[in-house]
Formats: structure tokens, sequence, C-alpha cells
């Protein structure tokens, strides 16, 4: 499954929530989830999580993905959605952030969104971009590499979780940015994972 | 030195280090927010472990799942265990992976080709 975007550039039309969570409810939606990712959330959500799946899913080496790259991906909201104060009223958080499980033909997709600052666009989209370009042999060598020389980020990231994303979906990794009227500083980061 | 138990909980594995028997054991799912935090007693259990006297010693990993961050907090402490190997220590690493997963028994392969120390990788069946 190819990117959205082809380059790394923030999509010219604004941002519209309404109508970028109508488009991933395309599919059988298992789980739908838009609103702040706190640690007492991500723990009552994923026995629902794999439950859905375990009625969803037949296949047990797709449904051991499936639980892994969610966890990663609402992990991943928790440490880095970023706060927008003019979304607090319509969402009771400023740290909204979203995702999606989504049965599709014989996979699933996990879909997450969340505000990012318009600085991280470039190495965002540069390390998918880098990713995207790789084998499945020279992501196991990336791997490998960045787990043994990466130190821990202040957030406590490994700096691996793309990476085994895409190792364990075996699929492109798919994204967009998009630009937010009346913030200077954020844009909306879209992010699809196919695991088939 | 003491010997350690953490219990399991749903995002946490079972840990247990003892210093007598020279074992430790991690077995569950490894998928807290906090990693680091969570293995720091573990960490430091094997700082002050690794000053005493050196023996035989037997690490078993059986994780069903894992994240990210928790595979970063495993290979420190396998790094750990390296430099006592290097030291003399006698360190068997055992990984053990479910017969029908392949993603768990290729990261007890990642762990071989990064480390130095030798570490057995055991194939369980499925129930």
């Amino acid at each position: 499954m190819a990117c959205e975007c082809a380059n790394n550039s923030i999509a010219r039309t604004d941002f519209d929530l309404s109508k970028w969570v109508e488009q991933k409810r395309e599919g059988k939606v298992l789980l739908e989830h838009v609103g702040s990712f706190t640690s007492d959330f991500i723990d009552a959500i994923l026995p629902e999580m794999e439950q859905d799946v375990n009625e969803n899913v037949e296949n047990d080496g797709i449904r051991k993905k499936v639980f892994h790259v969610f966890v990663e991906c609402i992990q991943n909201l928790y440490h880095h959605v970023e706060p927008l104060e003019m979304i607090e009223q319509e969402y009771g958080d400023c740290r909204m952030g979203a995702i999606f499980l989504v049965v599709e033909g014989n996979g699933c997709r996990i879909t997450t969104g969340n505000f990012v600052k318009k600085t991280k666009v470039e190495v965002l989209s540069s390390k998918i971009e880098k990713i995207n370009a790789m084998d499945s042999n020279e992501l196991k060598a990336f791997y490998r590499e960045t787990i043994s020389k990466q130190a821990f980020s202040a957030k406590g990231g490994a700096g691996i979780g793309m990476i085994d994303i895409a190792r364990k979906s075996g699929n492109k990794l798919g994204y967009q940015f998009y630009s937010v009227a009346g913030s200077p500083d954020l844009c909306f980061f879209s992010f699809d994972v196919f695991i088939s | 030195m003491d010997v350690i138990t953490i219990a399991a909980s749903p995002k946490t594995p079972y840990i247990c280090a003892d210093p007598i028997k020279g074992q430790i054991e991690i077995k569950g799912r490894s998928i807290p927010e906090n990693s680091i935090e969570f293995y720091r007693p573990l960490v430091e259990w094997l700082e002050q472990y690794s000053g005493q006297e050196m023996k035989t010693t037997q690490v078993k990993i059986q994780l069903e799942y894992f994240n990210t961050s928790s595979s970063k907090c495993v290979l420190d402490i396998f790094k750990r265990l390296e430099v006592m190997y290097r030291k003399g220590w006698n360190i068997e690493i055992y990984w053990y992976y479910d017969e029908d997963d392949e993603d768990m028994y290729e990261s007890g392969v990642d762990y071989q080709s990064i480390l130095t120390c030798p570490i057995s990788l055991v194939e369980v069946k499925s129930m």
C-alpha cells in the first residue's frame, strides 16, 4: 500500500477533523477513539481491542501482529500528542488524538491521528520515507543498528517504534500531514498501518 | 542481597531475580508506557549482583508481547550481562518463543546478532 503523499509536504487544504474521521471509518470499524490518551484509557481499551480482534480476525499470526502494532501506535499517541488549546472545548482535552482499528479485506488497518509540531514534519516524513524504501532485510538491519546505538529519548522512546511497526506489518506505512487553520505551529499527522 | 519478585500485571511481566540460585526470570507481557521505570529495580539489582562473587547465572525470558521501549530495556539488561560474560561469568540466556510466533523468534535472533554472549532460542509448543 503506497502512502497517501509521495513527498514530505503538508497538504494544501486545511485539516477538517470530521471529514478525516469519516474517511478513516471506511471498512468494518472494530474500534474508534477520538479524544485524549491517558494510561488509564490505554489499560481499559487494550482488553476490549484484543477481544474485538479475536472475534473478527481468523488468522492467529495477523491477530498477534495487530495487537503488537496497536500497542505501539496507541503508546506513540500517549507519548507524542501535542496539545492544541483551541480544541479543548470540543474534546474536553487539548491533547487530542485519534485511533481506528478497521478490518479491511483479509487484514486490518490501524490509523492514528494527532497534532504534531511543524518542526517535526521533516524528521518524521524523512524517517517514514526511509523505512518505506527498505525491503525486509534492510529493515531488519536498520532496526538492529538503531536499537543498539540510539539512546532513550526524553519521553522514554527507544526510537525504533516506526521501524518495528513496518517490520511487523510487512507493508508500506501510509501518512499525510495537514495544515491546521488558526495554528501557526502545529499540523495534523495522519498515519496508516496495514497488516495482512 | 535480596531476591526481587515483581508480580505480573496486564501490561507488565512477572520478574524474579534470585542471587542465591543465580537465576533471573522475566515472563508474560511487557507493554508498559514507562518501561525504563518498570525495569529500573531489575537493572539496579543486576548492578549489585554483578559486584558479587561470580557464579553460573541463568536468564530465562519468555514474553508473549513486548513493546519497543521494553525491547530496548531488555537489550540494556543483556548488555550488562554481556559485560559480566566478558569478565568471565558463566551467563546462560534462554529466549523462549511460541512455536507459532515468528516475530518473537525474530526478536531472539535480533538479540543474538547484536550481542556476543550466547543466547539460546527455545521453542515452546503452543497450548
